[in-house]
């Protein structure tokens, strides 16, 4: 657990975009939005398993 | 372990860039060959307007003159018309041709068969000299399609292999 | 120092938001939720001691322990929600941010009732 993950949700970010942009750009719309939910969806499940993490700790100090 | 890792990861990244490229190679490589086909078919009109050569030979020399893939439908065309009769011989060498040309390329070049070695002269000018038409479309097609999806295709892989890559590590 | 590392953390996660803001913006919300997990685990070690801390002196004056622990779990719950509610308002979903706080709230309050039944009851017996 470290500042890793933010770099790397940054990085998927701003990849996710270039690859909107280049999609866009040759006129597949449809897909790039797919792109963007998939980026989006593999986030999400990162970001969940830090946030399920953090829950469990403050369970177990403050004993909920 | 981690040395190992990273070595597998540079292979993914490499990888997805080559398929990009590969991808985005096939779009110039169809206005390649079509250009080709243009110039072999300017040829073979020429050849039999002005030369009464037999088709197997002009197509033989035709291939002689290009490029390795264009080439082998005329060489194989060539060798085939001994045993079977031209136009049916000219449809077997186009489809067992591995070009990068589309199926309504492959279409158009096959109406040529209706007429080889069947028609007199003129005709098969004139049925050369519409192909060629039809080709000079095609070509104009395939151009406009390589402008917008070869860069595609290349950044889209290296992209893609970029995140896996993000994800992984 | 573990300050100086939420500090270095939360600026660069606002660079990064920035950043990410003008291309996705669907990605800022994840930005700043990673962000708050770090720093609210970059916490929790200095959080145990303060809560072991509690424990021991309310040991040594007498107190009731139920209602320290009481008090404890109303701490972790406020904290929670804080973090949610300010998640929820910094992408602009105010309406779901102010239901997550009444939430917060009724399950605050209804887990001190014991508390409250206690202090009725002192009351009701000192008065005549």
């Amino acid at each position: 657990m470290s500042i890793d993950l933010l770099f790397k949700i940054a990085a998927i970010g701003i990849l996710v975009a270039v690859l909107y942009q280049v999609l866009v750009r040759a006129g597949r719309e449809d897909q790039a939005m797919m792109t963007t939910l998939a980026g989006l969806i593999i986030v999400l499940t990162m970001v969940i398993k830090e946030v399920s993490n953090l829950f469990s700790t403050v369970r177990t100090i403050f004993n909920l | 372990m981690i040395t190992v890792k990273f070595i597998l990861l540079a292979i993914i990244l490499g990888i997805s860039a080559f398929i990009g490229i590969t991808i985005s190679k096939k779009y110039s490589t169809r206005v390649k060959e079509l250009k080709e086909i243009q110039r072999a078919l300017h040829i073979f009109e020429e050849k039999i307007k002005f030369t009464y050569q037999p088709i197997p030979d002009v197509f033989a020399e035709i291939a002689d003159k290009c490029s390795p893939s264009i080439a082998q439908i005329f060489f194989d065309a060539s060798v085939n018309m001994e045993y079977q009769f031209a136009g049916v011989a000219w449809e077997n060498a186009l489809d067992n041709s591995k070009t990068k040309l589309t199926k309504e390329d492959i279409d158009i070049l096959k109406g040529l068969s209706k007429m080889l070695g069947n028609t007199d002269l003129d005709g098969q000018v004139s049925e050369i000299r519409l192909t060629e038409k039809f080709i000079d479309t095609k070509i104009k097609d395939a151009e406009y399609e390589r402008n917008k999806s070869e860069k595609m295709y290349r950044t889209l892989g290296l992209t893609v292999g970029l995140t896996i890559v993000i994800i992984l590590v | 120092m573990e300050i100086i590392k939420i500090i270095g953390i939360s600026l660069i996660a606002i660079i990064i938001a920035v950043i990410i803001k003008q291309y996705k913006p669907e990605f800022a919300v994840y930005i700043s939720i990673i962000t708050g997990v770090i720093i609210l685990l970059i916490c929790t070690n200095y959080m145990a001691n303060i809560i072991s801390l509690v424990e021991i002196l309310a040991n040594k004056v007498n107190i009731n322990t139920q209602f320290i622990k009481i008090l404890i779990k109303i701490t972790g719950i406020a904290i929670l929600t804080e973090f949610a509610v300010s998640i929820c308002k910094d992408s602009g979903e105010t309406a779901i941010a102010s239901k997550a706080e009444i939430g917060g709230k009724i399950i605050i309050i209804s887990m001190s009732m014991p508390i409250i039944q206690a202090l009725i009851s002192t009351i009701t017996k000192v008065l005549p």
